[in-house]
Formats: C-alpha cells, sequence, structure tokens
C-alpha cells in the first residue's frame, strides 16, 4: 500500500513537470500580429496590425501572424495545427482564418488555411507564395518585408477582389 | 399530491437522461463515423491526385517504369478497398489501412526515386503536384489524429461509469478497436521548407 501512494505520488507530480518540456501554445493574442521571436519592427507590427484588422472586420478573413523561436523539435505542422486549434481562428461557421507561422530557429514556416478558405487558398498557392515570395526575402535578411509580402498575397489569394 | 409526485420524476429522468449518456452515447457514436468519413476523403483526395503525378513524373523519368507500376497498382487497390464509416467491421478497417499504407509505401518510393531528377523536382507542374500531396498526407495525419481521439471518447462512455450503465440498459455499444499506425507504413515525414 505504501507503495501504491508512492507511485501514485511519483506519476502525480511527473504530469504537471512533463508539460514543461516541449512546445507550448501560446494563449490567444490581442493582436493580428504576434512576435514572439522579437524580429519584426515596432512601427510596422503597429501598421500590419491594423491592416489585418480592417480585413478582419470588412471581409471575414482573418489572418494571424505569428514568430515564435523554436517549436522545441515540434513539427511544423503540428505545432501549427495546435494552435489553430486553440485560438480558433475565423468564425465557426466560415472556418475562414489563417495562420502565418515563422520558427526562427527551425528556419521553417507554415501558412495554416481554415478549412473555409482551402478552395481558393490551396496548397498550391500557398506553397507559391512561401516558396517565391517570403522565402527569397528571409533569405536576403528582409523579414517585414517577406511578412508584408506574404500577408498581401495570401489574402489577395484567399479574396481575389482583395487590393 | 400525486401530482407532485409525477413531476419530480419527471424532472429526475431529464436530469438522469441529460447526464448519464442518453444523448452522448449516440452523440460519439457518431462523432467516431464523422471522423471516419473524413479519413476517407482524405485518402480518396490523395488517390486522385496520383495519376497527374505518375504521368508528370513519367515525362522525366521514363526508365523508372517499376516504381511507377508499383504506385499505381498500389492505387488501383487503395480505391478498390472502400469502408462504409456507419457500419465497419474492424476485420475491413484493417484491410482499408493496409492497402492505403502500401500505397503510402509506394508513393514514398517514387519520392525517393524522384530525387534523381532535377529536371523534374524543379518543374513548376511537379512542385504544385508535390505541395498538394504534401498538404493531403498533412490533412490524413490530422484526421486520424482526431479519428483517434473520438474513439477514446466513445470508448470512455462505454467503459465508464455512470455512462456504461445507461450503455448496458440502453444501447449495447461495444468498444471501438482502436486505430493503430501499420508497423511497415512510416509517419510520413513532415515537407521540409527551409530559409
Amino acid at each position: 500500500m505504501k507503495y501504491f501512494f508512492a507511485f501514485y505520488l511519483l506519476v502525480g507530480l511527473s504530469v504537471p513537470l512533463s508539460s514543461f518540456a516541449g512546445f507550448t501554445v501560446p494563449p490567444v493574442p490581442n493582436s493580428h500580429v504576434s512576435d514572439q521571436a522579437r524580429v519584426l519592427s515596432g512601427s510596422f507590427k503597429r501598421s500590419l496590425n491594423g491592416i489585418l484588422s480592417t480585413v478582419k472586420n470588412s471581409r471575414q478573413i482573418e489572418l494571424v501572424i505569428l514568430t515564435v523561436e523554436s517549436l522545441e523539435g515540434l513539427a511544423i505542422e503540428q505545432a501549427s495545427i495546435e494552435i489553430v486549434d486553440k485560438w480558433k481562428l475565423g468564425t465557426a461557421a466560415e472556418d475562414n482564418g489563417i495562420l502565418l507561422l515563422l520558427a526562427m530557429n527551425d528556419r521553417k514556416l507554415r501558412i495554416e488555411v481554415g478549412q473555409g478558405l482551402e478552395g481558393t487558398l490551396t496548397d498550391v498557392y500557398s506553397n507559391r507564395i512561401i516558396q517565391q515570395t517570403i522565402v527569397p526575402l528571409l533569405k536576403s535578411g528582409n523579414i517585414d518585408q517577406a511578412i508584408y509580402l506574404g500577408a498581401y498575397q495570401i489574402l489577395q489569394t484567399a479574396d481575389p477582389t482583395y487590393d | 399530491m400525486k401530482k407532485i409526485t409525477q413531476i419530480l420524476l419527471l424532472g429526475f429522468f431529464a436530469i438522469y437522461l441529460s447526464g448519464c449518456g442518453v444523448q452522448s452515447l449516440p452523440k460519439a457514436k457518431n462523432d467516431v463515423e464523422a471522423k471516419l468519413a473524413e479519413i476517407t476523403n482524405q485518402y480518396k483526395r490523395r488517390a486522385d491526385l496520383i495519376p497527374n503525378l505518375v504521368n508528370t513524373v513519367k515525362g522525366f523519368a521514363a526508365q523508372e517504369k517499376e516504381t511507377l507500376t508499383a504506385v499505381v497498382e498500389a492505387r488501383a487497390k487503395a480505391t478498390a478497398s472502400t469502408i462504409d464509416p456507419s457500419k465497419v467491421s474492424a476485420e475491413q478497417l484493417q484491410q482499408f489501412q493496409q492497402a492505403q499504407g502500401q500505397l503510402s509505401q509506394a508513393l514514398g518510393r517514387l519520392m525517393v526515386v524522384v530525387e534523381r531528377y532535377p529536371d523534374l523536382k524543379s518543374n513548376q507542374n511537379f512542385l504544385d503536384l508535390q505541395a498538394q500531396l504534401e498538404g493531403t498526407e498533412n490533412r490524413i495525419t490530422i484526421a486520424r489524429q482526431r479519428y483517434i481521439e473520438s474513439i477514446r471518447n466513445f470508448n470512455d462512455l462505454v467503459t465508464v461509469f455512470p455512462t456504461n450503465i445507461t450503455n448496458s440498459l440502453f444501447f449495447n455499444f461495444e468498444k471501438m478497436p482502436q486505430w493503430d499506425v501499420e508497423p511497415g507504413e512510416n509517419v510520413k515525414q513532415a515537407p521540409e521548407v527551409k530559409f
């Protein structure tokens, strides 16, 4: 019985401890641009946030940018789905949220698209935006510009009337 | 007096019915079916992409006939093995899983072969197909995760008090077999995007 209790205590202790290791989804942000890796300039963040909140109100598309330093070994597809599951971007009825996630130290990025927009912002277009627009600009060190043009193309693809 | 007892009895039943699984058990069962339907939906999407992929690869690497034929054959088997999510047996599910797993393997081998053809790898049509395929594989992974989760939820309701009593009284649902990843089918490596 004593051993059983010791074991129980051990299990009870190890559960909260284990949750510290690995990637944890950040709390729901109050801005459309969350720059946890601190790679974007302040004025850029403010203006992009302004644009994205206008888009959310006028076009029913919610695009959120998140930069993190590291995914702590988690695959980026897994991380991005965990984030959108928790943040619940877009409306429940239309599922029209988009997450642009950049993991700086992992050198990985991903566009996670809500099912309501999968028909317009397809895998092919997302991939092209990443490979042809965002990656070259990131490589040359223009992170602000990479995000700006990436966001612009994402919105334009998701809603062709956007300009 | 009689009326009061009736009302009390009714209230008791209302509480009993809402809390003890009369609703949540069938709902959980429907959820499992919906999640399985989503898996089959995504597998179908993958199968639909393959003819186009095979044709594109053929244009650049016609000599890789064996690998290409293997993909075509595995696809034929995978599309032949269909399941009805509302009445599926463990055996059928395993068969379906096996057929899809074999297609995953054949596709994996094809993608290795492709590495030898730089012209193919930079072909826009191929890049697009690759992006679609990766996206689909990703959705399959998520659909499987959600299916596994919904089975766990259903099995909890069937086996854990108090809903297990409701189950044995009203439904007699059996615990569902959990979906397990085929040993031969390594979970697909996440597509890499380097910058």
